[in-house]
């Protein structure tokens, strides 16, 4: 037989019984949907979890320190170490005041009129800058001695003297917040960090020293790499270490650093670097220890979810079992005429698979549009905006701005069609090798 | 179409026994059969019902296994024949009349006379034309495209002749061909069934209970309790043989 002519009596045997060919058609969509929606769902929580981790932080930075109770020292030659190990882009040492037990105040303004009474003060290896992905809001990267990179709220931690006690600060959060828990429209500083010079008052045990430092640059906030970022300053190593020196004598900076920062080229090589560092000896921590069990519990979700959907789909697969084994029954008289007449076994197996395969298809291909639907009305609903012809489109695809509860990527309907087909093939198969089993004999007895 | 010398047994049953196992005891319905038939006979098996004759059909055609014994068509072990090599024998070599007409409903009388065809893998256009061509020459050439519940019994019955020789097969069985029908309708039909096989030299095997069809027949075969009693040439036999 040709496989057209097979083709056009499944799709004839299919018309024959509308109602049941629709209500098993509907019971694979409804399975389709399901599995679609809920693998969208999951999908929507993992993408707007990375979302919200990457808006914490950069995901690739690890920090990087000796173990608790001594251990080995993290020196250049270890530094060096880490720089050679494969997926890493970027490496510095860092210091903080921390960790020098230094007080420390900032002014800003004529007279010292705006005063910080603390402040995180960090120095890196300012050439790895680029490298280890600070970003800067405005300025340049420090090149003299003296220059300095402001953190982005820095200017919010002065206050001023001039003004009484409960107003002389401005409060970056008063504008409120938005859905994300981020401040809507802050009010501006006193002065703009990027530029204004300031002073830097250090003390330890009663001795304090002044010295003038001009920003250059704002960082972004980035919690992966330190507060600093966000309302402190950072300078380069050297010159961090030559401020403590002169406040505390020689040699106190040259035990090495406490801290090392490390910047990997790419999400999935994280942990492997980690587990690299941590041979070496030193511990270590990442944005990978929240996530990690993120992505475990979103995956989780997901299978929980996409199982709920399987389970449809595999009752949707009794049902087209169920149909096919009805309609072999009532045509068993005729497979055994077909049979007489010199039909093949396999014609009549791949018959009754294609009768089951194409309502798989049908129902998957159909389940694909409704779930497309369904998954955009669900985004619209969670936009709260009146539909546009770019909401809709957002809702489909995505958008700037725009954070999905279903993401419908193309691989996921592709897969939903193929599944499909396959349950219906695979539910075609018993019914199929039943009705290859009746005897040409069916077509005499009366 | 004469792939068989004149005159040869184009049917052959070799010792042919089948029993059907029942709980308790074993029915033999065929008890030890043997029997030629010739190219071009007009044979008919005769027999009241429980004679064994339905079953010594259902052997010849290779519906079911024997249970000892071979039948032979052209020389080929169609008893020892696979599923697949049965559907290519029929396909090719093999022509079914039956009393219930057995009409695919859902196609129409061309569709139902092209399935023979269809089977074989002859494209649509051809085989439709060839059904058609055929159709006409049963002489429902008015009722092409109507589905079985449109038509009579008798115009049925045609349509399924003319399913049965449309791919000209060497030997059509006719299982009561005319049980359900009327005797002017029948002497129609079993007339249009002798003048295909004369014209083709094909040979029929008919099976039936009816003395009255034994006047359509070259030769018939007469059973009881499965076994045969007597197998004679009719007058239109010998005249046959002679010829």
């Amino acid at each position: 037989m040709k496989y057209e002519d097979i083709f056009n009596m499944c799709v004839q045997n299919l018309l024959r019984r509308k109602s049941r060919t629709l209500l098993t058609l509907l019971g694979v969509l409804i399975g389709c949907c399901s599995i679609v929606i809920m693998v969208s769902i999951g999908i929507g929580m993992t993408q707007s979890q990375k979302k919200m981790l990457e808006e914490m932080g950069d995901l690739t930075v690890i920090t990087v320190n000796p173990k608790q109770g001594g251990g080995k020292k993290l020196d250049d030659k270890v530094l060096g170490s880490i720089r050679s190990m494969e997926g890493v882009v970027g490496a510095t040492p860092k210091i903080t005041l921390e960790d020098y037990n230094c007080t420390v105040k900032l002014y800003a303004g004529a007279n010292d009129r705006y005063v910080a009474e603390w402040a995180s003060v960090a120095g890196i290896d300012t050439r790895e800058l680029e490298n280890m992905g600070y970003k800067l809001l405005a300025g340049d990267v420090p090149g003299q001695s003296g220059q300095v990179l402001s953190g982005q709220y820095a200017a919010y931690g002065y206050s001023d003297s001039l003004r009484p006690g409960g107003s002389n600060m401005v409060d970056r959060w008063s504008g409120g917040f938005d859905k994300n828990g981020n401040p809507l429209d802050p009010p501006a500083p006193f002065f703009d960090a990027a530029s204004t010079p300031i002073v830097m008052e250090l003390e330890t045990n009663g001795k304090k020293l002044r010295f003038p430092l001009q920003p250059c640059g704002l960082l972004k906030e980035d919690y992966a790499k330190g507060s600093e970022t966000s309302e402190g300053i950072l300078m380069d190593i050297s010159q961090l270490r030559e401020y403590i020196e002169q406040l505390q004598g020689s040699g106190r900076t040259q035990q090495g650093c406490r801290t090392v920062l490390v910047k990997v080229s790419d999400i999935t090589k994280v942990s492997q670097v980690e587990k690299q560092i941590r041979e070496l000896g030193f511990s270590t921590s990442s944005m990978e220890s929240i996530r990690k069990p993120m992505e475990k519990e979103a995956r989780q979700k997901q299978m929980m979810l996409g199982g709920l959907g399987a389970i449809s789909l595999f009752v949707a697969a009794l049902g087209i079992t169920n149909t096919m084994i009805m309609s072999i029954s009532e045509r068993t008289r005729e497979i055994g005429i077909m049979k007489s007449l010199g039909c093949c076994v396999k014609d009549i197996r791949i018959l009754f698979l294609s009768e089951a395969g194409v309502i798989g298809l049908l129902g998957g291909l159909v389940g694909c549009i409704v779930s497309l639907l369904i998954a955009m009305i669900v985004n619209l609903v969670s936009f709260g905006a009146p539909p546009g012809p770019a909401c809709i489109a957002a809702a489909l695809v995505g958008g700037d701005g725009f954070s999905r509860i279903c993401i419908v990527p193309f691989w996921l309907l592709l897969s939903a069609v193929v599944f499909s087909v396959a349950i219906g093939l695979g539910s075609g198969y018993y019914p199929a090798n039943k009705a290859v089993q009746i005897p040409a004999l069916e077509a005499i007895k009366s | 179409m004469d792939l068989y010398p004149r005159q040869q047994p184009i049917i052959q049953v070799k010792n042919l026994r089948k029993e059907y196992p029942l709980e308790d005891e074993t029915v033999v319905a065929l008890k030890r059969i043997n029997l030629s038939i010739r190219l071009g006979e007009i044979c008919c098996i005769f027999g009241t019902s429980g004679s064994g004759k339905s079953t010594l059909l259902n052997q010849l055609a290779g519906m079911e296994k024997p249970t000892r014994g071979c039948v032979y068509i052209g020389g080929v072990p169609i008893s020892r024949l696979d599923e697949d090599g049965l559907a290519l024998f029929r396909q090719r070599h093999l022509g079914f009349v039956f009393q219930a007409y057995n009409l695919l409903p859902e196609l129409t009388a061309t569709e139902n006379v092209a399935l023979p065809l269809m089977f074989r893998g002859v494209p649509k256009q051809q085989r439709e034309a060839m059904a058609r061509k055929m159709l006409c020459r049963v002489g429902l050439s008015h009722r092409l495209d109507h589905f079985p519940t449109q038509m009579s019994g008798g115009q049925q019955q045609r349509a399924g002749i003319a399913r049965a020789f449309i791919a000209r097969p060497d030997v059509v069985f006719a299982d009561e061909p005319t049980g359900n029908l009327d005797t002017a309708t029948t002497a129609e039909i079993m007339n249009m069934i002798c003048s295909f096989a004369g014209k083709f030299h094909q040979t029929i095997v008919l099976v039936t209970h009816d003395p009255e069809m034994a006047a359509y027949a070259h030769r018939i075969v007469k059973l009881i309790d499965g076994e045969i009693v007597s197998d004679e040439l009719t007058d239109k036999g010998r005249a046959a043989a002679n010829m």
